[in-house]
């Protein structure tokens, strides 16, 4: 144990830098913060609620400094999109935060809230989900037909629509290679800003679908400049918490060192697969946050009288963190097994890219 | 074994069931003060 000095509390350091290193490795591979998992854990390590989103958000800034370091060493960050979009995100922040302060005042509780971002992650859950089984038939089946298929595949028809809006400006994402309207990519950065501020998230895993869908990058580039967006969005949630005294810099430090080796390792780990598996994993870890939330809202909803849903809650968040580790683990594990020609499950081969 | 895996689906619950029982070993680890 660790005495926390500015928190008030001791921690087990052991737990902090597993968890820093977990929530890294899942960052980093589908490019979100993670705040839906680390604030969560942390309070279940005594820290205090407020003290637990600031720590999070705090190492969240950090640890997409390393992942979008190492993104752009593979290639996988568009600037000139990034930067279109922080400034609709910045303002869909600020929107967000004084939503909530609206609904606040109009007596609306925490249980309507956590009812919302329950019905948002299992609707973006579906259509994830939906969309890639599809793409990943489809590889499955030009595979046997004996064609060559690239590094991404989406059979998902939005992209096309919101490419089609020809309201100047148009801009010409090269790394992206798309040409979209720049007002798309604004309220698209103002929609997910909004509704990561109203629901105190960083937003990430509404951010990644809606630029694969939406604007139309492959899941590669949207993982990357989601990271450089996190950057800037955690980098003002962190010094916001810092100024209010919410930030436990022991705890940020002894997570920031697990998130250092995870965020590098998630990272590399784009390269060995395709876009679909990338998309397999988000839509995995928006089921799972959606049932840790679901079980916390029964839990508000039967008036905290059954303590064991709080328990089934905090050992599904810890277990949500290992799950997805060991599923890119078993990811990277399949593709170099498969680049050796070894035996790999059927439905790796259309998940794993063969070559660099 | 290896046919049971080529279901995406097995898979998917085998690791999950593993994950939270290690999750749970680890929570109750923590709360008798065997993890410090």
């Amino acid at each position: 144990m660790f005495d926390f000095v500015i928190a008030g509390i001791e921690a087990p350091v052991f737990l902090l830098v597993l968890t820093g290193m977990t929530v890294g490795m899942v960052g980093g591979f589908i490019g979100v913060g993670g705040g839906y998992m680390v604030t969560p854990a942390l309070i279940v390590f005594g820290f205090p609620g407020y003290m637990a989103s600031g720590i999070d958000v705090t190492h969240i800034a950090g640890k997409s400094v390393v992942a979008t370091i190492r993104h752009r060493q593979l290639g996988n960050i568009d600037w000139v999109l990034g930067l279109a979009m922080v400034g609709g995100t910045m303002m869909g922040v600020e929107m967000g935060v004084r939503l909530l302060n609206f609904t606040k005042d109009l007596g609306l509780s925490g249980i309507a809230l956590l009812t919302g971002s329950v019905g948002i992650m299992l609707g973006l859950f579906l259509y994830t989900q939906i969309e890639t089984h599809r793409a990943h038939k489809k590889i499955t089946e030009l595979a046997k037909e004996g064609k060559t298929v690239g590094r991404e595949l989406k059979v998902s028809k939005l992209p096309l629509f919101f490419q089609s809006i020809a309201l100047r400006p148009i801009i010409r994402c090269h790394v992206a290679r798309i040409v979209v309207s720049m007002w798309v990519v604004v309220i698209v950065g103002i929609c997910t800003g909004t509704l990561a501020g109203f629901f105190g998230v960083g937003g990430g895993f509404i951010r990644v679908p809606a630029l694969v869908y939406c604007v139309g990058a492959t899941t590669h580039i949207a993982v990357g400049t989601d990271l450089l967006e996190i950057i800037v969005s955690g980098g003002y949630g962190a010094l916001r918490q810092f100024m209010s005294g919410n930030v436990d810099i022991c705890a940020v430090f002894f997570m920031i060192i697990g998130a250092m080796f995870g965020a590098q390792f998630g990272s590399i780990a784009t390269s060995f697969v395709r876009g679909p598996a990338i998309r397999f994993i988000l839509s995995y870890s928006l089921i799972l946050a959606t049932t840790g939330a679901f079980l916390r809202l029964f839990y508000m909803l039967t008036a905290q009288k059954y303590t064991v849903l709080n328990l089934f809650a905090v050992v599904f968040t810890l277990g949500e963190m290992i799950f997805l580790c060991l599923f890119i683990l078993s990811l990277v594990f399949f593709a170099v097994r498969h680049r050796h020609g070894k035996w790999v499950p059927d439905w790796i081969p259309a998940l794993v890219v063969v070559k660099d | 074994m290896k046919a049971l895996f080529n279901s995406m689906l097995v898979f998917w619950i085998v690791l999950l069931l593993f994950s939270l029982g290690t999750a749970g070993v680890v929570y109750a680890l923590w709360l008798k003060d065997v993890i410090i």
